[in-house]
């Protein structure tokens, strides 16, 4: 059902490196798990709205206010800092 | 439980210190066994030497007062580490509480220490954990259930008082029902889901996992409520005292649902089942054939819409801001490498399911579709709940399995959540109670069965827990 190249695709939307043999294993199990899943081609759902909610659906309004907590702990997980700051790798790279 | 040890610390029979020393002596002869907690912390002394300088100034006990508690690896408490069982959070240290977690603080519980857990609640036994399966205490070469399997071995092999655990699909039921713990999945947005590592935020909830139906109550009321960190919380007025519920509706589908013959009911589970219904009619309540026609979609409409809410929940692990992160050549590779490494085998299978069923041109065709089932399952149980006061269903086809025993078959072990992923979907409070065991193998298996309850009615699910529970 599913091609070796939409699982490269899809591992590249998902962001997650695959080894071959990683890619042949998903492959067959998501196979198997959408073929499970055809059985809802079974159901009529002419009319039906769909559920976006479990209970109560309800906006939910604050003032536009600073209620930002405690941040030095927040700051310790950061994987690589400078200066305070996180750093990351730059989303362009030079020439 | 709970009433009766904050009754003794009032009067002074058993101190705090007492308590927890209890407990982590219990921690020390048994968790090198069953691996249960993650992680004991070793504050607790402290928090139980402050209550006992308030009880003995005199200071009325709260609900919670010295009660030793466990807590799912994926709730966040304030200044512990927390890592949902997953490398890709290793060294992750929480910066704030959950809110049912502070709920409980400030009541006077006691945390001992977090639970091991199926990967970001992805499993139904724990063996997806980065840190080793948990084993059942009942028979350790047995799975305790999962995802918050660390939680009910907890509580059941008196490792603690009670857990909390999170419920998206079966578990914290499932778990219970396998560990012979009794396991509470509240109504959707009754308790604050902030704090809690989101799997599919439309199905979690937090829960109690506990010995008695009363403790579960106790500690339902203490950490439901609106709560602004969480949008879909909302403030409820539970109906209060005696709910009287006359009539109990069995769902007929629940025992054809089978699936390529796979997972009937277990005959010696059903065996027990109907006893439960036995006891119940002489209890004086009435015990009625119902149906819930859309049933036999729900696991295929949750391996949809969960999936979809997981790949975009998990996109926020990606080394930039906490846990581990990978080195790479560019920030593509940092990303690509980190959840490769970070994410286990079930969780990456996952979010790749979840990507591929919301990629553009499939979404009609698969998470429009999904939705919609949902809704009519949800239509099923309005409508029978005109008809019944509560749902009776056994929550497990079958006792604990052997570990390892369906490592190698997803699909088997998503067929695992089938009795209880229904309620998930359509948002309604649900129970696991123990009753009773199955022989297999010489060893005495807890069984559970599960009550149903409309929106909001968790009382009548405490009501009648408690007759169940009295045999």
């Amino acid at each position: 059902m599913l091609s070796k190249d939409d699982i490269k695709k899809l591992a590249e939307l998902a962001r997650i490196h695959l080894t071959a043999s990683e890619e042949e294993k998903l492959e067959k199990d998501l196979s198997n798990i959408l073929g499970y899943i055809e059985k809802l081609k079974d159901v009529d759902i002419s009319n039906v709205p769909e559920m976006t909610h479990a209970t109560e659906e309800k906006n939910v309004f604050r003032a536009d206010e600073d209620v930002s907590r405690d941040d030095i702990l927040l700051r310790e997980q950061f994987p690589e800092s400078e200066r305070g700051y996180l750093k990351v790798k730059g989303v362009f790279e030079r020439e | 439980m709970i009433k009766e040890t904050i009754e003794k610390l009032e009067k002074r029979k058993i101190s705090a210190r007492e308590l927890v020393t209890h407990y982590l002596d219990q921690i020390k002869k048994k968790d090198p066994e069953l691996n249960a907690y993650r992680e004991v912390f070793d504050d607790a002394f402290l928090t139980a030497e402050e209550i006992d300088k308030k009880i003995k100034h005199g200071d009325t006990p709260r609900v919670l007062e010295g009660i030793p508690f466990a807590i799912k690896d994926n709730i966040l408490i304030k200044g512990k580490m927390s890592g949902a069982s997953s490398k890709i959070l290793e060294g992750y240290t929480a910066s704030y509480d959950a809110t049912a977690v502070k709920k409980l603080r400030d009541e006077g519980a006691i945390f001992l220490g977090r639970t091991n857990m199926d990967e970001f609640a992805m499993g139904s036994s724990t063996e997806n954990s980065a840190y080793g399966p948990t084993k059942n205490p009942a028979d350790p070469t047995r799975v305790p259930g999962g995802s918050s399997g660390g939680s009910a071995a907890a509580v059941a092999a008196d490792m603690a008082v009670a857990a909390l655990g999170s419920d998206t699909g079966g578990s914290i039921r499932q778990p219970a029902a396998f560990c012979g713990a009794v396991g509470l999945k509240p109504t959707y947005s009754t308790v604050s889901r902030s704090g809690l590592i989101a799997m599919a935020s439309s199905l979690d909830q937090i829960g109690p996992i506990t010995k008695t139906v009363e403790d579960a109550e106790i500690i339902f009321n203490v950490i439901k409520g609106k709560d602004e960190l969480d949008a879909t919380s909302l403030e409820v007025e539970l109906p209060r005292g005696s709910s009287t519920s006359k009539t109990i509706g069995v769902p007929r589908e629940y025992f054809s649902l089978a699936e390529g013959g796979k997972e009937g009911l277990d005959e010696d589970v059903a065996k027990k089942f109907r006893e439960a219904i036995d006891f119940l009619k002489n209890k004086g309540l009435e015990i009625k054939e119902v149906s819930l026609p859309s049933v036999h979609y729900a696991l295929a409409a949750y391996y949809i819409v969960m999936p979809a809410e997981v790949s975009a929940n998990l996109s926020r692990f990606d080394g930039v801001r906490y846990g581990a992160r990978e080195d790479g050549k560019n920030l593509f590779d940092v990303y690509a490498k980190t959840r490769e490494r970070g994410f286990g085998e079930e969780v990456r299978r996952r979010i790749i399911l979840g990507t591929y069923v919301l990629s553009a041109g499939y979404y009609d065709a698969y998470y429009s579709r999904a939705q919609k089932v949902r809704y009519m399952i949800r239509k099923d149980f309005e409508n029978e709940f005109k008809n019944v006061d509560l749902l009776l269903t056994p929550t497990t086809p079958h006792p604990a399995f052997k570990i390892g025993e369906k490592a190698s078959d997803p699909l088997s072990m998503y067929l695992e959540d089938i009795y209880t992923v229904p309620i998930n979907l359509a948002g309604v409070p649900a129970i696991s109670i123990p009753f009773g065991s199955v022989e297999k193998e010489g060893k005495n298996l807890p069984v559970g069965v599960q009550f149903v309850a409309p929106w909001f009615e968790e009382s009548r699910l405490f009501e009648v827990g408690k007759i169940l529970e009295s045999k």
